[in-house]
């Protein structure tokens, strides 16, 4: 289902913060944020939004996995965190129908810094795509849990659909 | 080695739906299961949604599995098979996925050969209006080749419009089982456990 007006863009945020933050504070922030991230998108004139999603991964702390596939402001919420966190790792995922993927990254790099940006902290974003392309060459297939070693590397094909 | 292949189009609810099934299946079946993951984009959300959940998950990132992944599936699927021996394999490909393309790469399997292949299709009730009228063919391809349907989230919809919908899948595949479930919130589930690992 690739069609020529299909956009994919995955970009990871790391946000330092000098202070921890509660958690009710951070899944609030982003559920806003990927609320927002839809609504933007279907103003800027996406066709159809296939399926915007995040995960935080606060380790030991937990996670937070949220999920938006319209602009109704519905997003659905997995997870959760324990304890205050002093720094956030998350990673956004955006596949949709109708604008290009530097229209995407447009839209959705100055949403995640404003709405992540808590007092003080420093937040960075990397464009996963170009991170991987540039510095690592072809991304590695996971194969987590299967002999124990946490992960083996594959080849893989770089072209889509 | 069976195969079963949750398919549906992005943001239907696949990831749900295996969470909720998956240790319903287990605990029915008593099988040994492991799921491969084929995740749009260069880091897999939905395998490491399944890890946080205590999965043993094989992910196939980047890149779509029906089309230029074929290879490594049957690549991942025959280590799999060697390493771990499971009784079943569960497939959530990417929601762009074709799952009769799935199917046809398996024919090329190297392994001993699979004892059933079982595909799943899941349709997002709340927007398949939408999504029928943009992929029309895609979304009729996928539901053609579907050994069940299941309609999910009739949570969030009317009875009429989940009605409307059912009307439209039956106009495609008359023939298909069809189960309307709400995986978020664990709505015939069981039902639809039943009719995936059904033999």
């Amino acid at each position: 289902m690739i069609t020529s007006d299909f956009s994919a863009y995955a970009v990871r945020a790391i946000v330092h913060l000098p202070a921890p933050v509660m958690p009710e504070q951070v899944r609030v922030r982003l559920v806003d944020l990927m609320n927002s991230i839809a609504s933007e998108c279907e103003r800027a004139g996406a066709t159809l939004i296939g399926h915007i999603k995040c995960v935080l991964d606060a380790g030991e702390n937990g996670f937070l996995a949220v999920s938006v596939t319209d602009a109704s402001g519905n997003a659905t919420v997995r997870g959760e965190i324990k304890n205050g966190i002093g720094e956030l790792n998350i990673v956004f995922n955006v596949l949709l129908y109708g604008l290009t993927r530097s229209r995407v990254q447009e839209i959705v790099d100055p949403l995640v810094k404003m709405r992540m940006s808590f007092e003080g902290a420093r937040i960075k974003l990397e464009d996963l795509e170009k991170e991987h392309q540039h510095e690592h060459g072809p991304v590695p297939i996971r194969m987590d849990g299967l002999d124990g070693s946490g992960g083996r590397d594959h080849g893989r094909q770089d072209d889509h659909c | 080695m069976e195969l079963l292949i949750v398919a549906g189009f992005l943001g239907s609810g696949k990831t749900t739906m295996v969470l909720s099934a998956i240790s319903r299946i287990i605990e029915r079946t008593g099988k040994k299961v492991v799921i491969i993951v084929n995740d749009f984009g260069t880091v897999g959300i939905d395998g490491k949604l399944m890890e946080k959940y205590g999965l043993n998950v094989a992910e196939l990132a980047s890149g779509c599995i029906c089309c230029t992944l074929g290879g490594d599936l049957l690549t991942t699927l025959q280590d799999i098979e060697e390493k771990i021996r499971p009784d079943l394999v569960v497939i959530e490909p990417t929601g762009l996925a074709d799952p009769d393309a799935i199917v046809s790469a398996l024919d090329h399997y190297p392994g001993k050969p699979l004892e059933r292949i079982r595909s799943a299709v899941i349709v997002d009730a709340v927007r398949f209006p939408a999504i029928f009228k943009a992929l029309n063919r895609p979304l009729t391809s996928q539901v053609k080749s579907a050994d069940l349907v299941l309609i999910n989230k009739i949570d969030a919809v009317p009875a009429d419009a989940l009605n409307a919908v059912q009307a439209d899948l039956r106009s495609i595949n008359p023939d298909v089982p069809m189960i309307a479930v709400s995986a978020l919130n664990n709505t015939n589930v069981d039902e639809a456990v039943d009719a995936m690992v059904a033999s």
